[in-house]
């Protein structure tokens, strides 16, 4: 019942949306390059899926999200455990790690694709190097909040390295982590668009150059529209694995015990 | 004669503070205790009662002083010392079951043969049933309960407990010392309880060391002759209540801190 009300909702926000639209286009004769109608809009969503044209920029696009993410987050969360397992490794990356951090990756990205060539690479290393960085602190930030009984007890039964990450340390880290993986899952959906755009011929970031550049207005909303819902669906699947794995931790408690 | 189980000799711990200053947290302190006796360490907090069962279970080294182990130490640190803490410190996605063998598991102990064993403990703390359920759908009491498995589940040499009752309300308390109790008389181990209330301490102990705060050092060391085995019943002896009276007197027999 619940569910339905809120499918409800949100078609009703929909059709809101879409009539406050078609009025402003229509009452303000809106020139159809600056804001084109929804139902242009629409129909060059349609013909572009029909196509195949948009079906493969965004099939890319998610690949590289997919690909960048997972790499992204493994290194980073490796890393961080890394980290906070060694005072010398703090101390000796400490800089390099905080120049690297602090560094616009958006910035060095002309550099990736001079580095790392047009293709799909100069993109995943862009869209890794987004990634990595909050996955790392986070990592961090909650293996170094793990609570002094459990350093004991992991202490007391003299656990080895992996065992104590593996079964204490991350455990307990993943609310942490999952909150520096959802801050790189946007960061990686920017980096993926922008590393098209920049250079590519392929995407839903070239899509949107290429709407730009020809005029065609409806298709740059349409590619536009496109990245907005792959980005929702990521973020959801995320949050998906977020509840499923935490369902232990009192916060998920109630989500985890309903579904 | 009873053999020993555990001796200190000259055994000190200083903490270096913030700014290089020294916190001497124990000074140093002597101490046998026979094997299969319960002895408890009283005293306010900051006497530095939990910084010498630290010391004991090799969670902390000592800054000064031997510490004689009764028989040969395993080559893990806890294989054969059971540690309860304040807090029961379960892992919060494992349910009852795989929290109490946890450490049977991670010392490679079969997996049906460690289930016989947590079971049965279970069942003698009155558990049995909550094997599937999570820490958090548990009472304070019960957690406390799980955690006092989890320390006997490879039947430890030595049981350390650092106030293992603090967090809980009286009755339960109350409630814990008769379980704690029947364990013991089950299987009688040698045992070192943190505590600071002074009815805990009697009911339970052989012996009391009572220590005194800033710096910590052992004030006092008793003998409680209460027969045994000990029930409720036994608190409202003459002899509990004199026991309960000299330990108070010697606990207040302290400089008051400021």
């Amino acid at each position: 019942m619940k569910r339905w009300g809120l499918v409800v909702h949100y078609v009703a926000t929909l059709v809101v949306l879409t009539a406050v639209w078609q009025l402003y286009v229509s009452v303000g004769h809106v020139s159809s390059f600056l804001l084109p109608a929804p139902l242009p809009v629409l129909t060059a969503l349609l013909a572009s899926l029909r196509s195949g044209q948009l079906v493969s920029a965004t099939a890319q696009t998610c690949l590289e999200i997919l690909v960048g993410f997972g790499v992204g987050s493994v290194l980073g969360v490796a890393l961080g455990a890394l980290l906070s397992r060694s005072e010398l490794l703090r101390t000796a990356t400490g800089s390099l790690l905080l120049f690297f951090q602090t560094a616009p990756k958006i910035a060095l990205a002309p550099l990736f694709i001079l580095w790392f060539g047009l293709g799909l690479l100069s993109k995943l290393v862009l869209v890794v190097s987004l990634v990595f960085f909050p996955a790392m602190v986070a990592t961090t930030v909650g293996i170094s909040s793990v609570p002094g009984p459990f350093v004991d007890l992991a202490n007391l039964l003299g656990l080895r390295p992996a065992q104590r990450f593996f079964r204490i340390q991350l455990p307990l880290a993943l609310p942490d982590i999952f909150a520096g993986l959802k801050v790189g899952l946007v960061q990686a959906v920017i980096g993926a668009i922008v590393a098209e755009w920049m250079a590519g011929n392929a995407g839903l970031g070239y899509l949107m150059v290429y709407g730009d550049t020809t005029f065609d207005t409806p298709l740059l909303i349409a590619a536009i529209l496109m990245t907005v819902l792959v980005s929702v669906v990521f973020t959801g699947l995320l949050v998906r694995v977020e509840t499923r794995l935490l369902s232990w931790h009192a916060a998920y408690a109630g989500e985890g015990g309903s579904s | 004669m009873q053999s020993e189980a555990l001796r200190l000799q000259g055994v000190s711990k200083t903490y270096t503070g913030a700014r290089g200053s020294r916190i001497a947290a124990l000074l140093p302190t002597d101490l046998a205790v026979r094997e299969g006796e319960f002895v408890s360490l009283i005293g306010p907090s900051g006497c530095g009662k939990s910084t010498l069962l630290k010391v004991v279970a090799g969670l902390t080294p000592p800054t000064q002083g031997t510490i004689t182990y009764g028989w040969d130490r395993a080559s893990r640190p806890g294989q054969d010392i059971g540690f309860v803490f304040q807090d029961p410190v379960l892992l919060p996605w494992k349910n009852v079951l795989e929290n109490a063998r946890f450490p049977l598991e991670v010392f490679g102990v079969g997996r049906e043969q460690a289930d016989r064993t947590v079971l049965e403990l279970l069942d003698a703390v009155g558990l049995g049933g909550f094997e599937r359920a999570l820490p958090r759908e548990l009472s304070g009491g019960m957690r406390q309960r799980v955690s006092i498995v989890r320390a006997l589940a490879y039947d430890p040499k030595l049981l350390l407990m650092d106030e293992p009752f603090g967090a809980l309300d009286l009755l339960t308390r109350d409630l814990m010392s008769d379980i704690l109790l029947g364990l013991w008389s089950r299987s009688p181990k040698t045992v070192v309880f943190v505590t600071h209330s002074v009815e805990e301490a009697v009911y339970l102990s052989d012996r009391l060391v009572v220590m005194s705060p800033r710096p910590g050092q052992v004030k006092e060391i008793m003998e409680v002759d209460l027969p045994r085995p000990r029930d409720p019943a036994v608190k409202d002896t003459d002899g509990f209540v004199h026991w309960m009276r000299r330990v108070k007197a010697a606990l207040d027999a302290q400089p008051v801190a400021s």
